[in-house]
């Protein structure tokens, strides 16, 4: 029997499984998708190639590009932007780790706390918050970001609109800042030239500004895998849970097992105890197609918004209050495009590396893109064809015209010269809601079950939420404009489910929770979970993988205590960073 | 052997035949193998073989209409210097997308976008079909008769090729196609006629949005024809979300197809064999290939800061 068995090696199992790792424990990760051991042989800088959502290297699929991604039903307009493999979401993620708006936590007590989702807060406060926050910022790490082009046109256009720059990580007031990323900032020639044959490790540290974080982070060329300069798990928190017995006395190594994809979670309840008590999982071999079982005292699920209800109701586990799947945000993304007479960079340099908050509200931030993710994103909307037709919904606002779909004509001068957009992704502090769910299809079945059925409301929104949306369009239509913008567009997506939280939320209520303040699961003992389904709101807009990762961490501390008869480490001890030269060296020794 | 009918009559129910009449399947068709159509051989003289169709015959027309339409569909999210683009009286003088062979793209992908077992596209097809029977649509009933003397019974012929067909897998890009030359039909009052197999093709870039319009919008046609029509109530639950997702990702993946790689793209080295034309169309790397392992952008730190106030 097992430790601990934890379901997903995305942005928050491995999390768990370096923390348990480093006090000792044994630890099996079950991952379903592929394992890429080898970025620079395997990874291209290609769209096509890497992002497809069809064929790409990253897509929920197996790791057999012949075979077909994994189906999940949509029951309204909308697309899914998750990653199947080790490393997860975060493979194509940018890095942005900022933290949680402290309004969404409880005790929270500012002058603008009623703009927040106060219905379904944290169950703790934002002080409680702040050792785990530290903790895996000094991990990761968590740098401030450098400038390039772009960055210089965002904070010029921000200073222009009347904002004033934020200096610290805690955000209580509107302004902007360069992000605090999860990536190694440049150093030697990083960052200094595009001459590949300069820039391999050690010549050169850090982020290259290549421009390809969506493609996965590979860079620099040579460099130990913990080394590259993303921060994706599959470069920081996996290479140190599979040496963590070489950097840390008393550690001991999980067992990673890829294309492995979890089907059942086995429980049972005892007699006399009204709850049931998870035992282990089974898992299906993706390439052989056999199944497997083993059996743990405690279970983690960490597969996402959309695969933890699945298995869930796939395993047949009581969901007394209704909430399983409940809840789902999404953060109302929307994207603001501005055409400028000159170059502002926006294929250039790290994916996003600036960003605007607006407590309350929540954040924007400017991102750059090849040309076929600008293309793709400018023909999403739930508002039509802007020039054709409009649903009987567009918008109109401080952007020109309507919102919509830029097609045809429009979109080719749109997309004349990519390096004049500056596109800024919309983060909306959406609100908790009931109808927004996930559940399993009553039509659809694949090898593993019934696949997940996926309901987000596009219209069907709460007036905040709704509000919210609104307001950041207007505010980076105002920046675009104040910067100097020719031509600026709203798009008014439907719904992109990239940052998703909240789907098996955590809660001070039996009623309108799956998971207690210790986001162990209310109906299974020994059932946990630690991704951003656990998160109990949307956190108030900025990007969530920061946060998760904190609250995984304090997960297993106090699975540790529980389970374990453990101490907790967090504001005890110093964390080892995942850069630290005994990681490098282990990672070294283990060839990984 | 003598067919035993002395005349050609009607056998087939309007919506079956607006089906096979709407969406350009006879119109296929009849490119794909004209001379099934045996021009000047009366009705009562043909040998039943003449009008035989096989399962490839039908496959192959149904690729071909599938392949028109989709250059119909690619010119109108990026037009180019392309027949089709000016077809539909928007063109421009560089290539567009059909330059980058985004159709192909799209033909690949999105076969593979959706895995939907074939009971369900079968049910699909019967219930848009059943739909038609009571929904007006812009063919008159003796459009057949534009093919001569037997075009009832080809179509009759067809009808019974199309049910085998059904019963196999059917490609997503299939019953896209379908669709989109349907609804082609069922908006535009009189669709004109022009030098493409498929109707869609032949409208101009505001008719094609008409098209879009009616397969785009919350309450789309799409949703009308199946709310009450397939026989299944998991499927028939199912599917006007999945399609109008399936919408909604076709018109957003025809401009990701335009301006990715995947033309040039070389397998064996992991990059492009030369520039993709999405590429120059976008001004994104002019020096590639090779693509440079970084860039040189850095500037410096806002403010000279290198970290914040953990507060």
């Amino acid at each position: 029997m097992r430790d601990v068995i934890i379901i997903g090696a995305g942005g928050g199992g491995p999390v768990v499984a370096k923390e348990l790792a480093e006090r000792g424990l044994d630890v099996l990760v079950l991952e379903a998708g592929a394992r890429h051991a080898n970025p620079e042989q395997e990874w291209s800088y290609l769209e096509n190639h890497m992002n497809s959502t069809l064929t790409g290297k990253f897509r929920v699929g197996p790791s057999d590009p012949a075979k077909p991604g994994w189906f999940r039903e949509l029951t309204n307009p909308a697309s899914i932007s998750q990653v199947a493999g080790v490393g997860g979401t975060t493979l194509h993620y940018y890095g942005n780790s900022p933290r949680a708006m402290p309004g969404v936590f409880a005790g929270y007590n500012g002058a603008d706390r009623n703009l927040y989702d106060n219905d379904y807060r944290f169950p703790f406060t934002y002080e409680e918050m702040r050792p785990y926050y530290e903790w895996t910022e000094a991990t990761l790490p968590v740098q401030t970001a450098a400038m390039g082009k772009k960055e210089k046109a965002f904070f010029d256009s921000a200073e222009a609109a009347g904002l004033t720059p934020i200096t610290s990580k805690d955000v209580t007031r509107a302004g902007f800042r360069p992000q605090e990323n999860a990536i190694l900032q440049p150093g030697g020639t990083a960052g200094k030239t595009r001459d590949s044959s300069q820039l391999q490790y050690p010549n050169a540290t850090g982020c290259t500004f290549c421009g390809h974080c969506f493609q996965g982070c590979q860079l620099p060329k040579g460099a130990p895998r913990n080394l590259k300069a993303r921060r994706s798990t599959d470069n920081s928190y996996i290479p140190m849970a599979l040496t963590a017995d070489l950097y840390k006395p008393g550690g001991k190594a999980i067992t990673l097992i890829s294309d492995a994809y979890v089907t059942r979670i086995i429980s049972e309840r005892p007699r006399f105890s009204l709850t049931r008590v998870a035992r282990g999982v089974e898992w299906r071999d993706t390439n052989t197609g056999e199944t497997r079982s083993e059996e743990a005292r405690v279970v983690i699920m960490a597969g996402g918004c959309i695969e933890n209800p699945r298995l869930w109701q796939n395993s047949e586990l009581p969901d007394f209050n209704g909430w399983v799947g409940r809840g789902l945000t999404d953060h109302a993304l929307d994207w603001v495009v501005g055409q400028f007479p000159h170059d502002v960079g926006g294929t250039e340099g790290p994916a996003s590396s600036s960003r605007a908050d607006f407590p309350g509200y929540g954040s924007i931030e400017n991102t750059s893109n090849m040309p076929a993710i600008h293309a793709n994103n400018l023909s999403d909307s739930n508002t039509g064809i802007r020039s054709l037709y409009d649903n009987g919904l567009s918008n109109t606002g401080a952007w020109d015209g309507k919102s919509g779909r830029v097609y045809g004509t429009e979109l080719k001068d749109m997309m004349s010269d990519v390096n004049r957009l500056m596109a800024v992704l919309i983060l909306t502090d959406d609100d908790v809601e009931y109808q927004n769910r996930v559940d399993v299809s009553q039509a659809f079945s694949d090898e593993h079950g019934p696949v997940a059925r996926v309901r987000m409301e596009k219209r069907n929104r709460s007036n905040r939420t709704i509000r919210n949306r609104n307001h950041l369009t207007n505010r980076a239509a105002e920046i675009l404009r104040a910067g100097g913008a020719s031509k600026i567009i709203r798009l008014d997506w439907n719904p992109v489910l990239l940052h998703m939280q909240s789907s098996m939320r955590m809660g001070d209520s039996v009623r309108n929770s799956v998971l207690d303040e210790n986001c162990e699961a209310r109906a299974v003992e020994g059932l946990y979970i630690a991704d951003h389904s656990a998160l109990p709101n949307a956190i108030g807009g900025p990007n969530p993988t920061l946060t998760s990762q904190a609250l995984a961490t304090r997960t297993a501390e106090k699975i540790f205590q529980k389970y374990f008869d453990g101490d907790p480490w967090v504001g005890k001890e110093n964390p080892i960073c995942s850069i630290d030269d005994v990681v490098t060296q282990a990672v070294i020794d283990r060839g990984i | 052997m003598k067919r035993e009918r002395e005349a050609p009559q009607p056998l087939l129910n309007a919506g079956r035949r607006r089906l096979l009449v709407g969406s350009g399947i006879l119109g296929a068709a009849a490119a794909v193998a004209p001379g099934l159509l045996v021009p000047g051989k009366a009705y009562a003289d043909l040998d039943s073989g003449d009008v035989q169709w096989t399962a490839e015959q039908l496959q192959a027309a149904l690729e071909a209409l599938r392949n028109d339409t989709f250059f119909g569909l690619i010119a109108f999210a990026v037009p180019g210097d392309d027949p089709y683009s000016q077809n539909q009286g928007v063109s421009t003088p560089t290539p567009g997308g059909i330059g980058t062979r985004a159709d192909l793209y799209l033909t690949g992908g999105i076969d593979r976008v959706v895995p939907l077992p074939p009971q369900f596209m079968n049910q699909l097809l019967d219930g848009i079909g059943a739909y038609l029977n009571a929904a007006p649509l812009s063919i008159p009933d003796e459009a057949a008769a534009s093919l001569g003397d037997n075009g009832e019974w080809i179509l009759e012929n067809l009808d019974t090729s199309l049910s085998q067909y059904l019963e196999g897998d059917v490609a997503n890009s299939i019953m896209l196609a379908l669709l989109l030359n349907l609804v082609a039909n069922q908006v535009i009052d009189e669709p004109g006629t022009g030098p493409f197999v498929a109707p869609f093709s032949n409208l101009t870039w505001e008719q094609k949005g008409q098209v879009m319009a009616a397969l785009d919008g919350e309450d789309s046609w799409l949703k009308n024809a199946l709310r009450w029509t397939i026989p299944d109530a998991a499927f028939r639950q199912a599917a006007p979300g999945v399609l109008q997702t399936f919408i909604s990702f076709v018109i957003r993946i025809a401009s990701f197809a335009s301006y990715n790689e995947f033309a040039v793209f070389d397998p064996e080295n992991l990059t492009v064999a030369q520039r993709p034309l999405g590429w120059v169309l976008s001004g994104y790397e002019p020096g590639a290939p090779p693509i440079p392992d970084g860039g040189d952008d850095f500037i410096g730190y806002y403010q000279g800061r290198r970290s914040v106030d953990n507060a």
